[in-house]
């Protein structure tokens, strides 16, 4: 209606209650009292004048009741004038472009901007183009407008950087910048399974078509994948993702000073481990490179701080949020040895605050350790089983506060899936089941002494299949199970930490054994020391390199960090089209949320109900003095 | 209240006749009646009044020669003397439509009736004839005048009988009653005379010119002489059925200006042509009315 439209326009109903006023003086049109008169003409002259003047002052009464009644219902029906470019009824077209270092290898970019301005050429008359650049993260680089030459010229500007490929935030950024219009999303990128996690699906608005434009790949792919130090040295892991075999030199840089050449042969789709013999400072940057001249640019070269690794972040669930009752000993052996010598810090959180916690907190390095599901809700559960699928580690301890039921529901397939025990049983003790595991092989000799703690209760787990039982219970019962996921790790510990169902956290294998299991949750990126170009902290830049960060609060210290590439984009196995198109969910309410979200943004920026109300206030005041001179 | 309310009587009250029963009404001019009465007769006969002398006319009565006259001069005169007689009185009750509004007990038309059978009742016993003409815009109603004593009750029936007639036209009844008067009497008018003034005027003062005596009185409800109305109202003409929709804060002032503006013509130019004007105001009891009336016209004999 005159282009607004309404959040609530089932209000506008109420205009109808403008009628009443309408009524109202067709039924009393006339004044009640009728008087029957005789010398009537003797009111002619006067009179007449002042009737014109009281039909007119009638009409204006009715009018502004009439007025005041639908700006009141206006007003209620909360109108908005829809964004001009959401309301307009052309399709947009966004053109997403894989900007991640997947499309770095020699001819792909050139490629990819080919391809992107293809797109836009190809995009109807009359249709507003935008151009979105993702890697890790979506931008819109151009919003949606009809000034073709200027996204055509940002594609220009478009260049590969180092982030990974994520389909998801790339499908949920166009599906955001086409808003509630139809439109399509062209998506310019060499189709990489690594763009998606394990289980990972993206989801459009049905009204919105996706297309794909592949970029392809190039055949092979060497990385430096690894780069950790050792004894005397440092060691790189090179990875060949080529279909022969691969030979070449790498190259050793400490403190940006050549530390030496190795040479390396690689078979196809194999890995080998390059070792460089040299005397490290105890502070500083190492990297290592090798020439990739066919495959991708950002993943030949690693980057290794040799600072002393900063403390292990461990994030606990607890039931008081803090380190005390369930996870005091947790807390006391990851804090062991004071903040300057720790290799852990400890962080806790209640389960209610774990599906709101930022972004930062789930940092891929950090592990989660859960000792309680009282208060976990969906949107925690949703939270800690994405931080798995990303990477991360997770160490479940049953204990008291577990709730089988939502523990079932934690992960895809009910994969934890235990029966809490309901009284006390025969004393157990805990003994190593797969020497192999570097969690016991960690603990080496002294995994034996696991026996001297006593379990009084612990829970019944069904193991599923691929599942790795790393320790038992003196019965053969699981005690230590590691689970089989995609990306991140999950231990089981089938009794709880917190000495109330064992005497283990009294017993000096105790810490050790957290060490180890929470070291292997962290795995390889702990020795890092540093992020992935994806995952750097604000502040940090994203791209390849050691960077320098405080190293505590308030301590003036700083710790160098490595921000590398992530290793799994280095992988160009690809999906075909019907792959990738599988893994997108078709939303038909998707839009119309965002739609609502849209409107409700529209109307609170707008606020025109306000001015519709003091419309109604001034009216009325109109209204009352046009009445009182009528009397 | 009189306590006949449904025959004929109930228009004679006894409170008005009570106060009004020592009081008479004289003709101011001269009347031609046939009895012995009140009022002044414009024959002369055996009266010990002398008037005047006319040249004798062949016919006249010898008797009434004055001889010593006739010796001074050689000229036969006769000799007149003023008599005292009775006379007829019309009265003219006006019965519009618009005679039919009232804010009180009683309408104009009731007013009235009760105006004219107090007068009837005086004219009966001072002997005179009345009788009793009915009229809206045409003569509707007639009881000729008669001075028998059983008339006045033929009056009181002719105006228990009478009803609301249709639109006000004074004016008309006035002019043909006037015409066919045979005598010069007394013509009492009852009416709200919301007519065209000049053409009431003007009729009343043919029964003028006509020799009759004149009295009107302008009988008025309480309403349409102070139009206390407050509420904004839809005024119908109780005649022509007209509406006006006014304000009475706003038309007030207006109103009263016309109404005291026609009332003060009809005092004004009625005086001048020598008529009786009485405003009656029907919230005012009769009796004090009609007994102001007469006391005052009685001072002026």
């Amino acid at each position: 209606m005159f282009g607004l439209s309404f959040l609530v326009p089932g209000f506008l109903a109420a205009a109808a209650a403008a009628a009443v006023p309408i009524v109202l003086h067709l039924l009393r049109r006339h004044p009640d009292v009728r008087v029957r008169f005789a010398p009537v003409r003797m009111l002619r002259q006067a009179p007449l004048e002042q009737a014109r003047h009281r039909r007119l002052r009638e009409w204006l009464l009715l009018a502004l009741r009439v007025a005041a009644l639908l700006l009141l219902a206006l007003a209620f029906a909360r109108p908005y004038v829809p964004d001009a470019s959401a309301s307009s009824a052309a399709p947009v077209t966004i053109v997403a472009v894989d900007t991640s270092f997947s499309l770095s290898a020699p001819g792909q970019f050139a490629r990819a901007r080919q391809l992107a301005r293809q797109a836009v050429r190809r995009a109807a008359g009359g249709q507003p183009v935008g151009l979105e650049r993702f890697a890790d993260r979506a931008d819109l680089v151009v919003a949606p407008t009809m000034d073709r030459p200027q996204v055509l010229a940002a594609i220009d500007r478009l260049r590969p950087g180092a982030g990974a490929t994520r389909y998801q935030n790339a499908l949920a950024r166009a599906a955001g910048a086409i808003g509630a219009r139809r439109g399509t999303v062209v998506l310019v990128t060499d189709l990489q399974a690594s763009g998606w996690d394990a289980g990972e699906r993206g989801a459009l608005p049905g009204r919105v078509a996706i297309e794909l434009a592949d970029v392809g790949a190039p055949k092979g792919n060497l990385a430096v994948v690894d780069l950790r130090r050792q004894e005397g040295g440092v060691v790189a892991t090179v990875r060949n993702e080529g279909s022969g075999a691969a030979t070449g030199q790498a190259r050793l840089t400490v403190d940006g000073r050549p530390g030496g050449v190795q040479p390396f042969s690689v078979p196809p789709g194999g890995a080998v481990q390059v070792p460089f013999a040299a005397a490290l400072p105890e502070t500083g940057a190492a990297a290592v490179s090798i020439d990739d001249p066919t495959g991708y640019v950002a993943d030949n070269t690693r980057f290794l701080a040799l600072d002393p690794p900063a403390p292990m972040p461990v994030l606990a669930v607890t039931a008081s949020g803090g380190g005390s009752a369930d996870a005091f000993y947790l807390a006391q052996a990851l804090q062991a040895g004071g903040a300057a010598e720790a290799r852990f810090s400890f962080h806790a959180v209640r389960p209610s605050a774990v599906g709101t916690l930022p972004a930062g907190e789930w940092a891929r390095d950090r592990a989660v350790v859960l000792l309680t599901t009282q208060g976990l809700d969906s949107n925690g559960r949703e939270a800690l089983a994405a931080f798995v699928r990303r990477g991360g580690g997770l160490f479940v301890a049953v204990g008291p506060g577990i709730d089988a039921d939502v523990l079932r529901s934690l992960l895809a397939g009910r994969l934890l899936d235990v029966t809490l025990p309901s009284a006390d049983g025969p004393p157990l003790s805990l003994v190593p089941a797969d020497a192999r595991h570097p969690i016991v092989a960690a603990l080496g000799a002294a995994a034996a002494n696991l026996g001297v703690a006593r379990f009084r209760r612990v829970a019944q787990v069904t193991v599923p299949a691929g599942a790795d039982v790393v320790a038992q219970f003196s019965n053969g019962a699981p005690a230590l199970v590691e689970y089989p996921r995609a990306g991140g790790r999950v231990l089981l510990f089938a009794s709880d930490l917190g000495d109330r169902w064992n005497d283990f956290p009294l017993h000096p294998m105790f810490l050790p054994f957290l060490y180890e299991a929470l070291g292997y949750l962290s795995g390889p990126r702990q020795a890092l020391a540093g992020y992935f170009v994806g995952d750097v902290p604000p502040g940090v830049p994203a791209a390849p390199g050691v960077v320098s960060l405080p190293a505590g609060r308030g301590s003036g210290a700083v710790r160098r960090v490595a921000v590398n590439v992530d290793p799994r984009e280095s992988d160009p196995a690809r999906l075909t089209a019907s792959e990738f198109r599988a893994a997108i969910v078709r939303l038909k309410e998707a839009g119309t949320a965002e739609a609502q979200a849209a409107a409700v943004s529209d109307e609170a920026r707008q606020n025109l109900w306000w001015y519709a109300l003091v419309l109604v206030l001034t009216v009325l005041a109109i209204e009352s003095v046009v009445a009182r001179r009528a009397v | 209240m009189n306590p006949h309310p449904r025959d004929e009587r109930r228009y004679l009250d006894p409170t008005v006749i009570a106060r009004i029963g020592t009081l008479d009404l004289r003709a101011r001019s001269i009347v031609e009646g046939f009895l012995s009465g009140l009022h002044r007769s414009p024959f002369k006969g055996f009266s010990v009044e002398f008037a005047e002398y006319r040249q004798y006319m062949p016919g006249d009565d010898i008797s009434t020669i004055d001889w010593k006259v006739f010796a001074r001069s050689d000229r036969y005169y006769v000799k007149k003397f003023e008599e005292e007689t009775n006379l007829e009185c019309h009265l003219l009750l006006d019965i519009s439509r618009s005679m039919g509004y009232g804010s009180g007990a009683m309408t104009k038309l009731e007013y009235g009736a009760c105006l004219a059978a107090s007068l009837g009742y005086l004219m009966n016993r001072q002997r005179d004839a009345v009788g009793l003409i009915g009229f809206d815009d045409r003569i509707v109603a007639r009881l000729p005048p008669s001075s028998r004593p059983g008339h006045l009750r033929a009056l009181l029936i002719s105006l228990s009988r009478l009803e609301l007639g249709l639109r006000t036209d004074v004016s008309k009844p006035l002019h043909q009653l006037a015409d066919a008067l045979v005598k010069r009497g007394m013509v009492v008018l009852i009416s709200d005379l919301l007519d065209d003034p000049a053409a009431v005027i003007k009729g009343l003062k043919h029964f003028r010119f006509r020799g009759s005596d004149v009295i009107v009185f302008h009988v008025l409800d309480a309403d349409e002489i102070r139009f206390p109305f407050e509420q904004a109202s839809r005024f119908e003409d109780l005649e022509t059925g007209e509406e006006v929709v006014a304000v009475p804060a706003l038309v007030r002032q207006h109103y009263l200006r016309e109404m005291d503006g026609l009332i003060g013509r009809y005092r004004r130019e009625l005086g001048a042509a020598g008529i009786d004007y009485c405003l009656v105001d029907t919230s005012q009891p009769l009796d004090l009315a009609l007994m102001a009336y007469l006391s005052s016209r009685g001072r002026s004999f």
